[in-house]
């Protein structure tokens, strides 16, 4: 069985860990130089708040509502998502971190799943303060199926047997399944497909024919059968992810700088493809009975030599000789499509690298992925974001930890 | 890191023993997925053992104990206070006290 658990809005719940005070008050957090709003709680959303509004223009909804409202802090999303996904890396043996608030979790030969699954919730509540759901079934599409259910319930669902699993697929509209684009949601729709049950009744050769592999894999999936291959439609806000195992334990740090670049070639492709910019970058470093993690900002930016001089910086923080390290991860976070992108007055070299990155994606095109890629540059902080309502880093600041009263029990 | 100093003339004999250096970080945050530091404001709790500026870092792992120190919410704020067993919103146990004398 596997499990998806997913953090409920993951965003304002890391802003509401050390405001005691917001409780059950709208919060909204806002994107890069406090244009709009990426994020939003259900108490948000209850006043007619969405995200990508412009923060301007719901000023008059914000103010009126005492809606509260915080610059993006990935600093502290990032750390808070950290202890979240360790806490279940020790409740499961194997974890697949898909985003910065979901991650895949192993059950397998787990027993009694339905109090597991609460385990879970109580334990990360418990221990990180952040509300989760999750969705429990034997597959990875079903899981997402539950989780989507779940989360309508604020709690956890576990889909086991066929009469759970064919109920659970009556409910779930086709447009909500994982991997169907709104294009193909709508053909299926014309064709009268509207749930996920309609969905699986198609025919293999017909999906096959007219959704590609990936509709096959999807209905594969949600008849039980786990398909290893599976790739879902990544949600370009959510986080991009690249990772290397290496074929044999490796101590030289020149090596695993050549990885990281390799690997945030990848991640950069993907984030190009999506065309988002990143403002998040975290390198992670395992080695036997040991894993380290660093993290640093950019400001929205896809320009590979930026993010590559960020990464192994990174790297060079976390890396001890005296370790034999067998796998390192790049993570991108805090996606932003690039129409949102600021102009960075400070970064007058924008405009060179725009045109840098056209040839060298010119050139790759022509002679093949990877045939031209960035050397070794500098590393170098760019400032002059906008962020005039950024709460303190409670987490990873000496100077912001959150503070507690005396004078209690008196 | 180990401390390891270059010298001119004679090697170091004691550098083949040098020790990395103590891991602070471990010490006080031995579980750093379920712990949280909180700064201490405001003066008499001392006979709690508590003073203003100290650094508690809680373990939310745990589960309170009479006597224990804790961080619980009261009225939209932190405070720290002995378990009683009526605290509503508890945070965490506080495991370690990091007081600053002097510099």
């Amino acid at each position: 069985m596997i499990g998806l658990v997913d953090c409920q809005s993951f965003y304002c719940s890391c802003e509401s860990v050390f405001r005691p005070d917001l409780k059950d008050k709208p919060i909204i957090v806002l994107s890069n130089n406090d244009h709009w709003i990426i994020a939003l709680n259900p108490e948000a959303k209850a006043l007619g708040l969405k995200r990508g509004l412009r923060f301007k223009e719901s000023r008059k909804i914000i103010d009126n509502n005492n809606v509260v409202f915080f610059s993006s802090n990935y600093t502290l999303y990032n750390d808070i998502s950290w202890r979240v996904m360790e806490n279940l890396r020790n409740l499961s043996p194997q974890v697949e971190i898909y985003s910065i608030d979901e991650a895949f979790i192993d059950l397998f030969g787990f027993k009694n799943l339905k109090v597991y699954g609460e385990v879970i919730r109580k334990t990360i509540k418990k221990q990180t303060r952040i509300p989760t759901t999750i969705g429990i079934a034997p597959t990875k599409s079903l899981a997402k199926v539950a989780q989507r259910l779940a989360k309508q319930m604020e709690g956890s669902l576990l889909l086991e047997t066929a009469g759970d699993i064919s109920r659970a697929l009556t409910i779930t509209p086709v447009k909500d399944l994982w991997g169907i684009g709104s294009a193909y949601a709508k053909k299926l729709e014309l064709a009268g497909i509207r749930t996920a049950a309609d969905f699986i009744n198609i025919p293999e050769w017909v999906v096959k024919k007219e959704m590609t592999s990936v509709g096959w894999l999807l209905q594969r999936e949600l008849k039980g059968i786990p398909m290893a291959e599976l790739t879902v439609e990544v949600n370009p806000r959510k986080g991009i992810i690249s990772a290397r195992q290496f074929s044999k334990p490796v101590k030289d740090l020149s090596i695993i700088d050549e990885a990281i670049s390799y690997y945030a070639e990848l991640a950069v492709d993907k984030l190009r493809k999506q065309a988002c910019t990143t403002n998040f970058v975290t390198v992670s470093l395992e080695a036997f009975g040991r894993a380290r993690h660093a993290s640093a900002e950019t400001t929205a930016t896809d320009y590979l030599p930026d993010i590559i001089s960020v990464a192994k910086a990174l790297l060079k923080k976390i890396y001890s000789p005296d370790f034999e390290y067998w796998r390192t991860t790049i993570f991108l976070f805090g996606i932003e499509p690039v129409s949102g992108k600021q102009i960075n007055f400070f970064d007058y070299n924008s405009s060179k690298k725009g045109y840098l990155l056209k040839k060298v994606d010119e050139i790759n095109d022509k002679y093949g992925q990877h045939a031209i890629h960035p050397c070794a540059s500098e590393f170098r902080e760019d400032w002059g974001m906008h962020r005039n309502y950024l709460s303190p880093n409670y987490t990873t600041r000496i100077k912001d930890f959150p503070v507690a009263q005396t004078l209690f029990n008196k | 890191m180990k401390r390891i100093q270059r010298t001119t003339g004679f090697g170091s004999p004691a550098e083949a023993y040098a020790e990395n250096d103590i891991d602070w970080t471990s010490l006080l945050l031995p579980k750093p997925h379920a712990m949280y530091v909180f700064t201490i404001n405001g003066s008499g709790n001392e006979e709690y053992k508590i003073c203003d500026k100290d650094l508690a870092i809680i373990d939310c792992s745990l589960i309170p104990r009479k006597g224990d120190l804790i961080i619980h919410t009261v009225d939209g704020e932190f405070g720290i206070g002995e378990f009683v067993g009526a605290e509503k919103d508890i945070v965490g146990v506080v495991s370690r006290l990091v007081r600053f004398l002097r510099s």
